[in-house]
Order: C-alpha cells, then sequence, then structure tokens
C-alpha cells in the first residue's frame, strides 16, 4: 500500500469525494486520447467524404437513442442523490434498454455496412474502427450500469451515490464521444 | 414526484431538449448542402459536448462547485 494509498483512506468523505472525481476526469480524459486519434485519422484518410451508402435514418435514429439514454442516465444519477430507489431502478432500466437498442442498431448498420463498404476499402475500415471501438464502449457502460442495476435492488447506494455518479459519467463520456462521431460518419 | 423535484430535475430536461433541436439542426444542415456545411457540424458537435459535459457530467463540481 502506497502513501497515497493511505493519505486518500484516511481523507475526509467529501476530500475522498473530490479525489474520486478528478481521478475519474482524468480516466475519461486520457480515453478522449484514443478517440482523438481516431477521429483525426478517419479526416486523414478521407478528408471530408462520407460514402453515399451510409445510412442517414439508422444514424439519426442511433443517436436520438444514445441522446435519450443519457437524459434517462441523468435522472437516474438524479434519483440516486435524492435517495429515489424506485426512480435509481426505472431510470438505470431504461438507459439499459436504451444503450442494448443503440448497440442492435448498430449490428443493423453494420450487416448493411458489409455488403456497401467492406472492412477492406477505405471507408469500411474506418467506419467499422469507430464503430468498433465506440460500441465496445457502449457495451462496457451496459455492464456497469447493470452492476448499478444490481446494486440498487439491494440497497447498497442509500449511503453514498459514487458509484452511481461514476458509472453515469463514463455513460455520458461515451455519449460525447457520438456526438462527433455521428456527424463525422453519417453527415460531413 | 413533487414540485421541488420537477424543478430540481429541469435542468435535465432543458439539456435534452437542446440536444434534440441541434441534433435536427445538424441532419438538416447535412441534407440541404449548406455551404461550409463542416464548420457548421462542428460548431454544433461542440456545443452538443459542452452541453452534456456542463449539464450531465456536472464539470464544475470538480473545481468545488457542487452537482445538481
Amino acid at each position: 500500500m502506497t502513501a497515497a494509498t493511505i493519505t486518500v483512506q484516511h481523507a475526509p468523505p467529501a476530500s475522498r469525494l473530490r479525489i474520486s472525481r478528478v481521478g475519474l476526469w482524468l480516466f475519461i480524459l486520457s480515453e478522449s486520447m484514443l478517440f482523438v486519434g481516431v477521429l483525426a485519422t478517419r479526416f486523414t484518410l478521407l478528408g471530408t467524404d462520407v460514402h453515399e451508402a451510409v445510412s442517414q435514418q439508422i444514424g439519426l435514429a442511433i443517436t436520438s437513442i444514445l441522446l435519450a439514454s443519457s437524459y434517462t442516465a441523468f435522472r437516474a444519477e438524479h434519483a440516486a442523490r435524492s435517495g429515489d430507489r424506485p426512480g435509481l431502478l426505472r431510470y438505470t432500466a431504461m438507459t439499459l434498454v436504451l444503450g442494448i437498442v443503440f448497440v442492435g442498431g448498430v449490428t443493423l448498420e453494420w450487416v448493411e455496412a458489409f455488403h456497401d463498404f467492406p472492412p477492406g476499402t477505405i471507408f469500411g475500415t474506418v467506419f467499422f474502427t469507430m464503430t468498433g471501438i465506440h460500441a465496445f464502449h457502449v457495451i462496457t457502460g451496459l455492464v456497469f450500469l447493470a452492476i448499478i442495476y444490481a446494486g440498487a435492488r439491494r440497497g447498497t447506494y442509500e449511503s453514498d451515490a459514487w458509484p452511481v455518479e461514476a458509472g453515469v459519467k463514463y455513460w455520458h463520456f461515451v455519449d460525447v464521444v457520438w456526438v462527433f462521431f455521428y456527424p463525422a460518419l453519417y453527415l460531413i | 414526484m413533487s414540485p421541488l423535484r420537477k424543478v430540481a430535475a429541469s435542468p435535465g430536461a432543458t439539456a435534452i431538449i437542446a440536444l434534440a433541436a441541434l441534433t435536427a439542426v445538424e441532419y438538416l444542415v447535412s441534407i440541404a448542402g449548406v455551404p461550409a456545411a463542416f464548420l457548421w457540424l462542428t460548431i454544433i458537435a461542440v456545443v452538443k459536448a459542452g452541453v452534456i459535459v456542463m449539464t450531465f457530467m456536472h464539470l464544475m463540481s470538480v473545481f468545488g462547485g457542487e452537482a445538481r
């Protein structure tokens, strides 16, 4: 156990929460580097071109679903802070369902994409890399949310809502990434 | 839901409405072939990310502000 770990464990609760928040933001910042790199690669290889076969309808639909899931995640976090356990369960479940629908939409897009722009093509490589890395993060977020849901059923977060805040923040981060990926893949 | 809770939840509702409107605008900018679409879409994406980071992710709570 390092001196820094001992210091954090003995810090007052408010300080521990602040240290945890800073740590999470640093993690998010480091994750952002990956996505910025992928986004830079997309513009380096393709300029501002978008493949005409990309489905605008699916793109808009899954974007709307992911944005809606950010709202339900926000409400879940708000419910956790307010000690509203039924609200936490309800909104976490809604976020999970919306996230699963998003992954389903990406899967549907992939099925079409394999015919229209296979992974061997430049656009296909960029498209599958960007959507694949992002979908992996969405699935990771879904696992995190499922753990939160299970914990909320047991009443784990009634005294400490930090795990809910952390999971929901990660989910919002995945949403922020898609905010930049959506125009880069579908609109520009 | 009590009136107090409704007020407390309203920042999230405002943010999701703003995000939906901005998404509709960026879709229209794309299909309408607006000149300098790349610039407009970049600006809209930055604004949308800002709304999520400030409202949903409580960025200011890191700097001492309390998350709502």
